[in-house]
């Protein structure tokens, strides 16, 4: 047998922790106990990096300069649509310091859209068309603004609602019709076809398709909740912008890129430039943060190589905050239809989602599958279109659709408690099946005091509280192509290899502890070299899967390590390996405890220079749901809102904020806490904030700065409260999972939730502003 | 693939899709389209949502008989590199 029986942890300590028996690879290593019997896991552990981070010290992207290199700046188009009939750039070209000018140009092919014209046909403001490379960033941009492009414009469409309209102007001229081209139209709900700029629906997900029969549903329900909710197109803004770092020798091409998946950057630029792999090296040290968008090489990377190979120079290019705006992914915006039914008993009988939303030129604005599957409901049907339009593209953006999806599911289940007379926290406590949730909910209400809660409208007085309730699904997803090796060298030293990126997450420092733990070392005696595509591969940054995806291989190869070097001492003391441990930095045997070697000296036993072990991530013990990937349980949260709205000025303050959240072995509370900060100040800023404004009438984004596209300045930033809920279902060696999506997708719900307690009056569409709050008031009164 | 969703063989290697679970290049991972609606795509070769033949690029749309198709089964090192 190639397997064993162990028995795992399994439930919540302090609600229904028992143990599990699981079949597991003969090779993983024993179970770990709860964290409390742990040394190093589970504990506020300091990021190994955050002296460098906070000194200044850590070298990222933008940071980047080698010999020789030059800076580029993208040429972008400045209208919405158009062919482009000619480009003159022989005044930047002339520009002293002007090292390069690369024009993206379209193989000439018959048949589309735009014939055989040798320009791209712009569809978007900001739309990349080139770009320059020259001595400095300023000659740069000069030489852009002396580049002449002649567009022959065409009509165009920026609001999503006047796109869908049946003679609104196109945004790809090519008709697609449902199965002449294998396209993905369908049959619209009002019976139209989904031509023009509709595309859709799509009706179904990871988790199926639609279940049992909604008019039945509907018919058995004795109450009802129907709604439109509407959200905003909210763009990717991180700290550091996206770019790369382009050296292209003679041998590899090396690309220091701001990216959260490394080897894909690797991939996309080998295959963009004809390369093996192997010749092509990405790099991401140190990461100002991604929220989604930073999966590929976009179009800045082969950018900055041609205009590499064009000059024999390294090129450096970073876009610039309105580039990020414009061009580099969003969330898209939705209006989401909703409908909802129930017995007397709160019972749900049915849920019926159709939405709408905009990923610019692109596909992929559906809501989610939250309203799939957070709350048991034996017939449910969801409907989700894509509008295109002439803007940027969306992107997968933390949480993609769920956090669109939540903000209209969970108010409408407020509606429906409120309908049925009951506390919006005691119903969920009736129709959510979820024991994690449960928890949550009990440990946040306590914390977060839901006992003060009033009737919605009662506060009094011109500023008026309110408290409300949201909560949340994730999958739990694994990464199965994540490789990990470690070294130990004679001598002492223990290093850690994988091309997996650290985003700012704390990564790294995950990874040191679990080492840390198994060889029964310190944080601080691990070397953690990881964000190197020439290292095995890692994991994307991505749906939360790093933690899940990166931790067990991590820890396998660290047990296989340990035992060999246990062997070597074994071998010493006449004993067998499986007589001795490793704890506290000393190697010691479970019989004799006279026998001690401390880690350094053991590993001076070693014939070689170091012990090398390589582990990849294996199946879940169990297995998958679905074998790609999708693991079994969920990383569920509760989140609940306090807020004070101002009646006179329409300001909404949220007051504070308790985030009960799960994601499986809690690793490090320290990360945990900064993630959750993190998603839920994104989430007030999602919920009051955050808007792409574009103006219809040209194109243009109005707001494509850090001005007027809002975010909150540390005075709006909300008291943030976390409870971390340690789950155990022994599903791997590590048993651990991200939380990185989970934190941002409870929180506008909450909000909006707490601000209908608050006033009385229910907000349907996001961001909620001074504007929209004094209109809702005055609409009831 | 199910509900007429073309299978690895018949996407074009340039296509890159993502969601929230992963990523799909070319026709790799092709269970990323059980979730198109939150599956973001774009075309390597013009680096964007807009294809090499300003078409829409998509899985169900950058498929065989398109003008800009590249087929899995192309060795990239015999072929001519893309323009970009």
């Amino acid at each position: 047998m190639d397997t064993r029986k162990e028995k795992f942890p399994y439930g919540i300590p302090g609600h229904n922790l028992g143990e599990i028996e699981r079949e597991i690879p003969m090779e993983e290593p024993p179970v770990w106990p709860v964290n409390d019997e742990l040394k190093v896991i589970g504990k506020r552990v300091k990021r190994i990096d955050a002296l460098e981070k906070v000194t200044g010290k850590a070298i990222y992207t933008s940071d980047i300069k080698l010999p020789g290199m030059l800076y580029a700046k993208m040429l972008r188009s400045n209208v919405p649509h158009a062919t482009i009939s000619s480009i003159d750039v022989s005044k930047a070209s002339s520009l002293p310091g002007v090292h390069a000018i690369h024009l993206i140009e379209n193989a000439p092919k018959e048949g589309g859209d735009g014939g055989t014209n040798t320009y791209p046909m712009v569809k978007y403001v900001g739309q990349p068309l080139g770009g320059v490379a020259a001595e400095s960033l300023e000659i740069a941009k000069e030489a852009v603004s002396l580049i002449k492009v002649n567009y022959e414009k065409k009509p165009f469409v920026i609001d999503m609602e006047s796109a869908m309209e049946i003679n609104a102007p196109i945004v790809f001229d090519a008709p697609i019709t449902q199965q002449q081209d294998g396209g993905d139209v369908g049959e619209t709900h009002d019976g139209s076809k989904g031509e023009g700029n509709v595309r859709g629906p799509s009706t179904s997900s990871f988790f199926g398709g639609p279940r049992g029969n909604l008019e039945e549903g509907f018919n058995e329900a004795d109450v009802i909740v129907e709604r439109t909710y509407r959200t905003q197109v909210h763009t990717h803004m991180p700290l550091e912008t996206h770019g790369v770092v382009v050296d292209w020798g003679a041998d590899v091409m090396t690309v220091y890129a701001s990216t959260q998946n490394t080897a894909a950057v690797r991939n996309e630029m080998a295959s963009v430039f004809n390369l093996p792999k192997s010749k092509v090296r990405v790099i991401c040290e140190f990461m100002g943060g991604g929220f989604g968008a930073k999966h590929s090489a976009g179009s800045f990377g082969p950018m900055a190589a041609n205009l590499a190979k064009k000059t024999g120079r390294p090129v450096w290019l970073m876009l610039d905050r309105k580039e990020e705006h414009l061009a580099e992914g969003n969330r898209p915006n939705s209006i989401q239809y909703l409908k909802i039914g129930a017995k007397k008993d709160g019972t749900l009988t049915g849920i019926q989602q159709r939405s709408h939303g905009t990923a610019g030129v692109g596909l992929g604005a559906g809501v989610g599958r939250i309203a799939q599957i957070l709350y048991p409901c034996p017939n449910f049907a969801t409907e989700q279109y894509d509008v295109l339009t002439n803007a940027g593209p969306g992107a997968a953006w933390r949480a993609p659709g769920n956090v669109q999806g939540a903000f209209g599911l969970e108010q409408a289940i407020d509606e429906m408690a409120e309908k049925l007379d009951l506390d919006p926290l005691r119903y969920r406590d009736r129709i959510d099946t979820s024991e994690v949730r449960k928890v949550e909910r009990q440990r946040g209400a306590e914390l977060f005091g839901w006992s003060r809660r009033q009737p919605p409208g009662s506060s009094t007085g011109v500023v008026k509280k309110g408290l409300g309730v949201g909560q949340s699904t994730w999958p739990r997803f694994v990464t199965l192509d994540s490789s990990v090796e470690i070294k130990i060298h004679k001598g002492g030293g223990v290093e850690i290899r994988s091309s997996v990126q650290d985003i700012g997450t704390g990564t790294k420092t995950i990874i040191a502890q679990v080492v840390a733990e198994e060889l029964g070392l310190q944080v601080k005696d691990i070397k953690v070299n990881i964000g190197d595509t020439f290292f095995p591969v890692g994991p994307g940054s991505g749906g939360s899967v790093v933690t899940g995806s990166i931790t067990p291989p991590t820890r396998n190869a660290a047990f296989e390590a340990k035992m060999a070097l246990l062997k070597l001492v074994a071998k010493k003391w006449e004993t067998d390996s499986s007589e001795l441990y490793v704890e506290d930095g000393q190697v010691g045997h479970k019989a004799n405890a006279d026998l001690k070697m401390s880690f350094k000296e053991a590993t001076k036993l070693m014939r070689t220079s170091q012990i090398s072990k390589i582990a990849s991530r294996s199946d879940d013990y169990g297995g998958f749901q679905q074998p790609w990937g999708l693991a079994y349980g969920d990383l569920g949260s509760v989140q609940f809102a306090e807020v004070s709205v101002n009646t006179e000025t329409g300001f909404v303050k949220v007051d504070r904020i308790v985030a009960a959240h799960s994601c499986g072995r809690p690793l490090n509370i320290g990360q945990l806490e900064s993630q959750i900060n993190g998603g839920v100040i994104q989430g007030v800023s999602y919920a009051l904030y955050e808007n792409r404004v574009m103006d219809n009438g040209t194109g243009h984004m109005m707001n494509a700065n850090i001005d007027q596209y809002k975010v909150p300045f540390s005075m709006e930033i909300p008291e943030i409260e976390t409870i971390i809920v340690e789950e155990y279902s022994g599903r791997s060696s590590t048993d651990a999972y991200g939380i990185g999506e989970p934190a941002n997708i409870a929180t506008a719900a909450a909000i909006a939730n707490a601000v209908y307690n608050a006033i009385g009056v229910r907000l349907y569409e996001i961001p909620i502003t001074p504007s929209s709050i004094l209109k809702a008031l005055r609409n009831v009164s | 693939m199910e509900n007429g969703n073309p299978n690895k063989k018949n996407i074009c290697k340039f296509l890159r899709a993502r969601n929230p679970y992963g990523m799909m290049e070319g026709g790799e991972n092709p269970w990323l389209l059980l979730d198109d609606a939150n599956t973001i795509c774009w075309c390597i070769t013009s680096s964007g949502g807009v294809g090499p033949d300003n078409g829409l690029v998509s899985p169900m749309h950058c498929v065989e008989g398109r003008s800009c198709f590249a087929s899995q089964d192309d060795n990239a090192s015999d072929g001519e590199p893309p323009i970009v």
